[in-house]
């Protein structure tokens, strides 16, 4: 078995504010998906894009 | 203690014969060796029987869980009917391939059966709940086919091992146990998926159109094949035409016909093909590295390779392939950091591609190939 196997993914969704380019990392909800428009910009209240959601793994 | 004191200490157990005494330690020594002898294969077979035994339970609690999961996916999208009996039936549903005995114009065959599949099994999903939307429809037929999956191996599994156990053949059950840690990763890997289609998160396999999707954004999309879309866009006076499947639902979709219609029925005149898709990486290689090379870089049972070669073959067109490497289990469980993170380094690739094989004034078709789950374009 790899070591992945027996790691927890814990999954998060990056958005990236179309005005001023802040990158925020957040845990995953459902109906995320990627190039969805996301939450508004946390610095400039303008539209984010959702680029990635990826799974990073830690150790049980 | 000198060594000599040990030598005589331990002389019992060496007799020389000259002890009348000492017959019994030669039942010591001959009478394991001859139980050793006659009865080696059967321990052996027991040992092995018992570790094979051990990985069918396995597989069955990993059968199991894909069952009650798909059947609790069915359950939220349509709560008032019991679903029991129609994903039961749709464990045992099978696919009998094409006679391969006279190969000749087996790909159409091969097409013909999988679009028959295809349908019957979107069909299946539609019956459960006919108001379901896209995206959830697509979730369930994929879960539904990863617990199909998982049935399956576990019934093959157990029939090679009850067969082993009926006929006393030790052939059997050793080459379950050889081929077991395989199987038991790509049932740990399938189980592991059915959570990430019922999350409808991207998976591994959907690097290829998550990369050809953000190059897609804003742009007017066609569809050109069942659940496969194209857009324009141009590039230091080239024409892209990026071809994908529609996202977000989880569709591979038909890039195989896609590409047979873009260029024979509609006429496009494509001078270079691009393909992304993720590949199963070799032990050892990182997951997430990327690697170019030549020829149709798209996975499944062949056909739509098979179109593409037709078609590239027909026009005299060369077809480049860009891949990322994962493991299986990366390929169809959540997507990893790593593989996220390519994205920048695949398309710097495709423009580099693009900038040193085709020439200003060239068409150029890149298709992001795979599973495009949880990714939109």
């Amino acid at each position: 078995m790899s070591e992945d196997s027996k790691a927890k993914p814990f999954v998060y969704t990056i958005e990236e504010c179309k005005e001023c380019g802040l990158k925020t990392k957040r845990t995953f909800k459902i109906n995320d998906f990627v190039y969805k428009i996301g939450e508004l910009c946390s610095k400039c209240k303008g539209s984010t894009l959702i680029t990635m959601i990826y799974a990073e793994y830690m150790k049980a | 203690m000198n060594l000599t004191d040990i030598q005589l200490q331990l002389n019992p157990l060496f007799p020389t014969g000259n002890d009348p005494n000492s017959w019994w330690m030669y039942l010591i020594w001959i009478l394991p060796t001859f139980i050793i002898m006659m009865y080696f294969q059967r321990i052996q077979m027991w040992m092995v029987s018992r570790d094979v035994a051990r990985s069918v339970t396995k597989l069955k609690v990993m059968r199991e869980q894909g069952r009650k999961e798909a059947l609790e996916y069915a359950k939220s999208i349509s709560p008032n009917v019991d679903q029991t009996e129609r994903v039961d039936r749709f464990l045992e549903y099978f696919t009998i391939m094409p006679v391969d005995m006279d190969p000749s114009g087996i790909m159409k065959k091969l097409q013909h059966i999988m679009r028959i599949r295809d349908d019957r099994v979107k069909a299946e999903v539609k019956a459960m709940a006919p108001n379901m939307d896209v995206i959830s429809a697509s979730k369930m037929e994929n879960i539904l086919e990863a617990a199909t999956i998982l049935h399956l191996i576990y019934k093959v599994v157990r029939h090679f091992y009850l067969m082993g156990k009926k006929t006393s053949s030790m052939f059997f059950i050793i080459q379950l146990q050889m081929i077991m840690p395989i199987l038991l990763q790509e049932a740990e890997a399938l189980t592991k998926a059915i959570g990430t289609f019922r999350a409808g998160q991207p998976i591994g396999d959907g690097i290829g159109p998550m990369i050809v999707g953000k190059m897609m954004l804003n742009k007017e999309k066609r569809t050109v094949a069942k659940e496969t879309v194209v857009s324009e866009d141009q590039y230091s006076g080239r024409t892209l035409y990026l071809m994908k499947a529609e996202g977000p639902a989880g569709s591979v979709g038909e890039p195989g016909t896609a590409v047979e219609k873009l260029i024979d029925e509609m006429g496009v005149k494509i001078n270079s093909v691009i393909m992304i898709d993720a590949a199963l990486k070799l032990e050892g290689e990182k997951t997430g590295e990327l690697a170019e090379g030549v020829g149709a870089a798209i996975g499944g049972i062949g056909v739509d390779r098979f179109q593409i070669e037709e078609v590239a073959t027909k026009h005299g067109i060369p077809v480049y392939a860009i891949i990322v490497k994962q493991s299986i289990l990366d390929a169809i469980t959540v997507m990893k950091k790593e593989i996220a993170e390519s994205i920048e380094k695949v398309t710097k690739s495709i423009f580099s591609v693009i900038d040193e094989k085709t020439k200003e004034g060239d068409s150029v078709l890149i298709i992001g190939v795979g599973n495009t789950l949880g990714v939109a374009q």
